[in-house]
């Protein structure tokens, strides 16, 4: 199967000057200066910035291939790239099909005309014909909930409606290869939800796709393949769920190196008190995720060392597990119980216990040590990943989605065998037939 | 699943300029060269008292004040015509060169927020202001149709060569209009510098005098300065006696201008490829 997108070796420049734009008289003093043989060279010269370099992956037809990294990795140049809008500075880049790309949504779209004549200037700005338009633009306009302002200038929309439009016009193309930024973090929450279900029928229609997102569980859960961008070049490339770990793990300490290694930051060569190991039910970290089984006790033992005694009696520890993507589920602290690291001399292990009623997924565990005064920290652990599992191998049926929740709680649902005597006002609904 | 073979597009630094095959996505996409001309137009009188009376108060405004002025006061030579249709005759023609003009150069850099966002050929942008500024030609054409009957002047067999003359001035203005819009995207200088440009060549076409006044030797020479010249006396010659331009010096022209139109659609190209990066 051939290739939709291919990308070999690309690298792109961008140029860096004070003004955007080159003057006229700027170019003709710097002609001058040439011909001068005793005039100073280089002048101001213009600071390159390689916003890619050397990047090379492919995407077969049909694949999903999610693209992540930090702000100003170059995720959106490469985009830039695919959509045509850019050329490259260096390499060569094949693109197969037509591309609709659901990044800059509502570009070309002008306060001064209605909706209706947006919807056809914007669909023919994405390449799509009139006639395809007026096809579709039923569709359109019920799609953006526009109604009865289709006809009223764009201006007078507001910043809802008008996002409603950009979308709902680019999501109505039929493209061989979409390109989607985080965009769908736009509009109120019904809307929201609409955009992502659109985009799942475009993920499932057999589209080769190409999504940037910070969001994590929604690059695994649609992706097959992931690239990892820093400063613009590839740092991993593969399958979805090992390359977010790789990137979640550089996550939660900027700066630190590729690997999943756990990650110390100390406040000085020879802090107060250290954390010199951090165990999960026992067992030392060594690189990979240690697994937890869901609504098993999750123990996370931290054995630390202080230089003096009183050190101890100044600090606390906490302890905070963090779900792939950045989000904080848990922080605890011993703040409460200050006597509690002191109590058992200048070395000592403290375990913290908390059911692992987590929705699976890859977590990772942070350990500090601060200072009760300042609350600066002495010392930290963090990256000791780990992975809840679904006990038994299955969730029981309750398709537990870290899209959908963070904790997955033992809820119990049960059909009461006798209604209560004062129902409410409201209609009873039909009930289900027994279950347990 | 799908049919259609996806047409593979391949993109590098340094892509092939392909004049034809570019000339024909541009064609390709007149849907959108038709939106955004339309959308121009419709843009362009919101909000007006006068509205679409713009269109035709440039050019019937400079006729009167020629008419006072280098006619009446001045007593320039006016070939037998009456001065106002002297003027206006050829004023029409001119308005919609130096109209459509202005409003290429500065076509793409109000595109901005269009070249950074989607991909489309970019030669589209000033086409369609060309597109856009010919209504305003279309109207004044109306008027000047109008004053040629007040006048009396009767149809004859040289009108026919006037759509010839029109598409050799679009074929020029189109080429100028590649050239100077993408001039603009780099150096903002050329937004400044075009409608002085256009003042001055004004003053060195044919408008106020007539063509007769160039001495024969240098006609050639100034034809292929200023192809114009020669267009402008042509629609005068055509319309007011007629009489057509000379069929050499149009030829001249017709090969300037085709030449003009090649060349910056060429240097458009390249430029082009910056355009998102640079505006």
């Amino acid at each position: 199967m051939s290739a939709s997108i291919r990308f070999e070796s690309v690298s792109k420049r961008y140029h860096v000057t004070g003004s955007r734009y080159r003057s006229l008289r700027e170019e003709l003093t710097r002609a001058a200066r040439r011909l001068n043989p005793f005039a100073r060279s280089g002048g101001r010269a213009p600071r390159e910035l390689w916003a890619l370099k050397d990047v090379s992956f492919e995407v077969p037809l049909g694949q999903a291939l999610g693209v992540i990294g930090p702000n100003g990795a170059g995720k959106s140049t490469l985009l830039k790239l695919i959509a045509g809008i850019t050329v490259p500075t260096r390499g060569r880049i094949e693109v197969r099909g037509r591309v609709a790309s659901l990044i800059e949504l509502g570009a070309g779209i002008h306060p001064e005309l209605t909706g209706r004549e947006n919807i056809y200037l914007n669909g023919t700005l994405l390449g799509m014909s009139r006639s395809e338009i007026a096809a579709k633009f039923e569709r359109i306009v019920e799609f953006a909930e526009l109604g009865p302002f289709i006809d009223m200038p764009v201006k007078r929309y507001s910043s809802g409606m008008f996002v409603r439009l950009g979308f709902a016009v680019a999501a109505h193309l039929e493209p061989d290869i979409l390109l989607v930024d985080e965009v769908l973090s736009v509009g109120d929450i019904a809307f929201q939800r609409k955009s992502s279900e659109r985009m799942r029928q475009l993920l499932q229609g057999g589209h080769t796709v190409l999504l940037v997102s910070h969001n994590l569980p929604v690059i695994q859960s649609a992706c097959d393949r992931v690239l990892l961008l820093l400063n613009g070049q590839m740092a991993a490339a593969g399958p979805a769920e090992e390359v977010v770990r790789t990137y979640v793990s550089m996550f939660q300490t900027p700066g630190a190196g590729a690997g999943t290694r756990p990650v110390r930051e100390s406040s000085e060569a020879e802090p107060p008190v250290r954390i010199l190991e951090v165990t999960i039910g026992g067992k030392a970290y060594t690189g990979d995720p240690l697994l937890v089984s869901w609504g098993e006790p999750l123990t996370v033992e931290i054995h630390y060392a202080a230089r003096y005694p009183s050190a101890l009696a100044d600090a606390y520890l906490a302890l905070a597990v963090w779900r792939g993507d950045a989000l904080r589920v848990v922080y605890e602290t011993t703040e409460a119980d200050p006597g509690l690291l002191a109590k058992r001399g200048i070395r000592g292990t403290i375990s913290c216990t908390l059911p692992a009623y987590f929705v699976p997924t890859l977590y990772s565990v942070n350990v500090a040590v601060h200072d009760r005064v300042t609350r600066a920290p002495y010392d930290s652990l963090s990256n000791i990943l780990f992975r809840v599992t679904a006990a038994g191998g299955d969730d029981g049926g309750r398709a537990w989605d870290p899209n959908r929740s963070v904790l997955a709680l033992p809820v119990g649902w049960n059909a009461d065998p006798d209604p209560p005597a004062r129902v409410s006002p409201i209609a009873p609904a039909p009930r289900p037939e027994g279950s347990g | 699943m799908n049919p259609r073979t996806p047409e593979l597009r391949i993109f590098t630094p340094d892509p092939p300029l392909r004049l034809v095959a570019s000339a024909r996505e541009i064609w390709a996409f007149r849907e959108l060269l038709w939106q955004l001309a339309t959308r121009e137009v419709r843009v362009r009188y919101k909000q007006t008292v006068l509205g679409v009376a713009w269109a035709i108060l440039q050019p019937f405004s400079m006729m009167v004040v020629f008419t006072i002025f280098f006619g009446r006061l001045a007593r320039l030579p006016s070939e037998g015509a009456p001065y106002p249709l002297f003027y206006f005759s050829v004023l029409v023609p001119w308005s919609f060169f130096s109209g459509a003009l202005s409003a290429a150069t500065n076509s793409l850099t109000n595109e901005a927020s269009l070249l950074t966002k989607i991909a489309f050929p970019r030669g589209v942008v000033p086409v369609a202001s060309l597109l856009a500024a010919s209504l305003d030609f279309a109207i004044a054409s109306v008027i000047l149709g109008g004053m040629l009957v007040l006048y009396g002047i009767a149809p004859n067999g040289t009108w026919t060569l006037l759509p010839l003359l029109l598409v050799v001035q679009v074929i020029f203005t189109l080429g100028a209009g590649f050239f100077l819009s993408a001039l603009n995207v780099t150096y903002r200088d050329v937004r400044y510098a075009v409608p002085l440009l256009l003042q001055l060549w004004l003053y060195a076409t044919p408008i106020v005098f007539p063509f007769s006044l160039i001495p024969a030797g240098l006609r050639v020479w100034y034809v292929l300065i200023n192809p114009m010249a020669v267009l402008i006396d042509g629609y005068r010659a055509a319309l007011l006696h007629g009489t057509g331009p000379d069929p050499a010096l149009l030829s001249l022209a017709a090969i300037v201008a085709v030449a003009v139109c090649v060349g910056a659609f060429a240097y458009f190209r390249r430029a082009e490829r910056e355009f998102a990066d640079i505006i």
